[in-house]
């Protein structure tokens, strides 16, 4: 028996030891959610539980309350930076990436205005490669723990069974389970919604899908793409509706880099920045045809 | 590589199984018990509802009649008493839920979806007690429960039993406290009561206060000989303001029957303070306290 209490001691203590850098976030109406201090006075927590920008409030480990400021959002990887004068509270200890395994215990925690600190336990579940979210964010590596993301723990930290950091929680990024963005996706994110003060994705309001491009098609018009994405809708005086989209037509490259589907534009609009002009290229009515779009700026109220 | 004991689970349903009975009584889906003492089982109370007799389906098959004691629904708890055998018969260590960290193991071990003698594990999810040191009325554990599991033990990592497994509220195993069962027991099924019905009421919407509201009051029960009357908004009790429903059954929960509280309450604008000194009661409603 004395196994299970020396984990007992040890999940304990990593509780105690991770949940010194966690913080409620009081941004939504009900109920709070959980972020992490990720550095002095920087707070990170999941985009989706931010639902106003102003009149944040943190409750801070020692049970103090304090006024936050919004930074940034970045919606594509679901993070939101907070600013608070945070001095004394401790700040994130992380765990080393490389030791990251399948199978390893790891250990969500939360804290909420009211109750305090919450923890659930279960195992990393898969690793993988860098992906890109369905809202078009870049994340370094898919972590997928195996538990169950109570309500209230979005924000908060994946923990390692020392009670350092892995990354953060959020159930904002799929329908089917909880993920985890490592570190460097958090550290890059704030990195950059610091020293540009927000998210710099493009915008082109329309709605797409994947399309095959027919063999004959293909051949006439020498495109190389077998697929690419057809518009389905645009946005009234949005940036493509302004240069001239239609319903119907097939954009198959941007700035002459080939689209095959619809992530390729989203992964293309999260590293061009609203402002710069894209160069599309599209099959309208038979024929190839060049059209130039202004790229605008993500209207706010998507992070919904 | 670590040496460790991958089979240390195995040793926490052994110590358990021999600790933990089943309980059926007519027309209910029927739950676990657990040997607190010789002779002494402690279930819920919506495991036996209002039976007064229990069938005991001990850990090798036999089967004795047990008679239910005492019950107190509030609590969901139920005594059962049988006459045990002089051997071979187990009964459990008691720990303290109170000393719980967020983060220890805790298995729950019970009759899950009526398959007997199964394990489940996990964390506690959240301290079960307040800044007062005062134990909640539930532990919440992050461990799987199923319907069977009612009645059966929460144990800690030294196969204490800290709990016992009552609810399952949002994939969230809620187990009452050791601490409480041992009132319970004490106190044999009978709680502090001052007889009142009460609801809540919003004082002041800016900062969120309650207040209780006394919408009616048993005459000659503790609270009326005491002064209270009917429309008075009690505002604290010992002290405590209402920042969350609750605090007036937490606190008579805490307290024994025939003790005096400090109640302060609001009547026709300006406060005043009474003592209340509590009575006891084995049977109550959900909205009276």
């Amino acid at each position: 028996m004395s196994a299970l209490v020396s984990l007992s001691d040890d999940i304990a203590t990593a509780v105690a030891q991770a949940s010194g850098a966690v913080v409620a976030v009081d941004a939504r109406r009900r109920s709070t959610s959980s972020g992490v201090h990720w550095r002095e006075g920087i707070v990170v927590t999941a985009d989706h539980t931010v639902k106003r920008d102003a009149e944040i409030e943190l409750t801070l480990p020692d049970g103090r309350c304090v006024p936050a400021e919004l930074v940034g959002r970045d919606p594509g990887v679901d993070l939101t930076v907070l600013r608070f004068e945070g001095a004394g509270l401790r700040t994130a200890d992380f765990a080393p990436p490389d030791d990251l395994a399948v199978g390893q215990i790891a250990i969500a925690i939360a804290r909420s205005d009211d109750d305090g600190v919450a923890a659930t336990m279960g195992v990393i579940s898969a690793l993988g490669g860098p992906w890109r979210t369905w809202q078009g964010g870049r994340v370094e590596r898919l972590i997928r723990p195996d538990l169950t993301l109570y309500s209230g723990f979005s924000g908060g930290p994946l923990v390692d069974g020392r009670g350092r950091i892995i990354g953060i929680n959020t159930s904002g990024l799929s329908r089917q389970t909880a993920l985890t963005l490592p570190a460097a996706t958090v550290d890059r994110t704030v990195h950059s919604l610091l020293t540009r003060g927000g998210t710099a994705r493009g915008y082109l309001g329309v709605g797409m899908q994947q399309v095959r491009i027919p063999e004959d098609v293909r051949q006439k018009l020498k495109i190389e793409n077998e697929e690419a994405v057809i518009i389905l809708s645009v946005e009234p005086d949005g940036p493509a509706s302004s240069a001239g989209l239609m319903l119907g037509d097939v954009l198959i490259a941007l700035d002459g880099s080939a689209i095959t589907d619809v992530h390729d534009v989203l992964a293309y609009l999260s590293d061009n920045a609203a402002g710069r002009k894209a160069k599309a290229s599209l099959i309208r009515a038979g024929r190839v045809v060049e059209v130039e779009i202004a790229i605008g700026e993500r209207p706010a109220e998507e992070a919904d | 590589m670590s040496s460790f004991d991958f089979y240390a689970g195995a040793e926490l349903a052994k110590t358990m199984g021999q600790a933990t009975v089943e309980l059926s009584v007519s027309n209910r889906g029927g739950g676990c018990g657990i040997i607190w003492d010789r002779g002494v089982i402690v279930t819920n109370a919506h495991v036996v509802g209002s039976a007064r007799r229990a069938r005991v389906k001990l850990r090798d098959g036999a089967t004795l009649q047990g008679e239910v004691m005492f019950r107190d629904e509030q609590r969901d708890l139920a005594e059962v008493r049988f006459d045990a055998p002089s051997a071979g018969l187990g009964k459990a260590s008691i720990g303290n839920a109170a000393d719980l960290r967020v983060g220890d193991i805790v298995a729950a071990f019970g009759a899950p979806l009526g398959i007997a003698g199964a394990l489940t594990l996990g964390i506690v999810h959240r301290k079960p007690i307040d800044a007062d040191g005062r134990v909640h009325r539930w532990i919440e554990a992050d461990v799987r429960l199923a319907p069977g599991n009612s009645g059966g033990p929460l144990m800690d990592a030294r196969g204490r039993v800290v709990g016992v497994n009552s609810m399952i509220a949002y994939g969230l195993a809620l187990a009452v406290p050791s601490e409480s069962v041992a009132r319970f027991l004490r106190l044999r099924g009978e709680r502090a009561w001052i007889g009142i019905s009460a609801e809540i009421v919003r004082l002041d919407s800016a900062e969120g206060k309650l207040g209780l509201l006394v919408a009616e009051i048993i005459s000659g029960g503790p609270a009326a000989r005491s002064g209270v009357i009917a429309g008075d908004i009690i505002v604290s009790v010992e002290g405590r303001s209402f920042d969350r429903p609750g605090v007036l059954e937490r606190e008579l929960g805490d307290r024994e029957p025939g003790t005096s509280m400090r109640v302060e309450v609001l009547r026709g604008g300006s406060l005043r303070e009474l003592v209340v000194t509590t009575g006891s009661s084995t049977k109550r409603t959900d909205r009276a306290a």
